[in-house]
């Protein structure tokens, strides 16, 4: 395995982890009826540090293991992969924003509603952006791994 | 049945006193795993990339790739 195929490995087991956590916690907060904006704003920052934290640690790790090739820029296979990537990452984004822009414009054919989510709008508009950004990420990190394993 | 590259590289290697992989790709700039992936057939490199691949070996391009 490659140092670059190691290293989206590991991106993508971050992310899952950490996001899991994220919503599994805003969860617990919504059935607690303890969500709030405070709430959702400490449990992001903890996220995002978390996220930076992580991933530098892990990368250190990754070159501390594999140092013969962490100075090494991508070559051309690992920048098709990620073309490749890219292009299904921003199927999913661009379905998100418009998404979101359509939650915005007609909330009413949304049925968050009987969620009873206790967050304003703007909060609520701001998670369908992350959960898509998500799944972005998630589909841009599983097809270059789709690629690694299977090729083209 | 459709057509697909193919290549000699390993055996190429062996000729040329059983070139490493690691080798040949430092001498033609990828990843060993691309070299890896291209000897399999589970990558087809760029025009760039066989052309120097070709060039390592002192080969005709045909030589060392084909599609058939």
């Amino acid at each position: 395995m490659s140092y670059q195929e190691r290293s989206v490995w590991f991106s993508l087991g971050i992310i899952i982890y950490i996001w899991f956590t994220y919503f599994s916690e805003a969860y617990g907060m919504h059935v607690a009826g303890e969500l709030t904006v405070d709430s959702v704003n400490d449990l992001l920052v903890y996220v995002v540090l978390l996220t930076i934290g992580i991933e530098i640690g892990l990368q250190i790790l990754i070159a501390a293991i594999d140092n013969r090739d962490a100075d090494k820029s991508l070559d051309e296979r690992d920048e098709r992969f990620e073309n490749y990537s890219y292009k299904y990452a921003y199927y999913i984004l661009f379905f998100g924003i418009a998404l979101s822009g359509i939650y915005t414009l007609f909330p009413q054919i949304f049925l968050f509603e009987r969620l009873d989510i206790t967050l304003p709008k703007e909060y609520q508009i701001f998670h369908i952006i992350i959960i898509f950004t998500l799944l972005a990420e998630i589909t841009r990190l599983s097809t270059q791994i789709y690629y690694y394993r299977v090729g083209e | 049945m459709s057509k697909q590259i193919r290549n000699n590289i390993r055996r190429l290697r062996f000729d040329y006193d059983e070139m490493t992989q690691q080798n040949l790709a430092d001498l033609v700039g990828v990843s060993r795993q691309t070299i890896v992936a291209i000897e399999k057939g589970k990558y087809s490199p760029s025009l760039e990339v066989a052309f120097k691949i070709a060039s390592v070996f002192n080969k005709p391009f045909e030589e060392v790739f084909q599609y058939n």
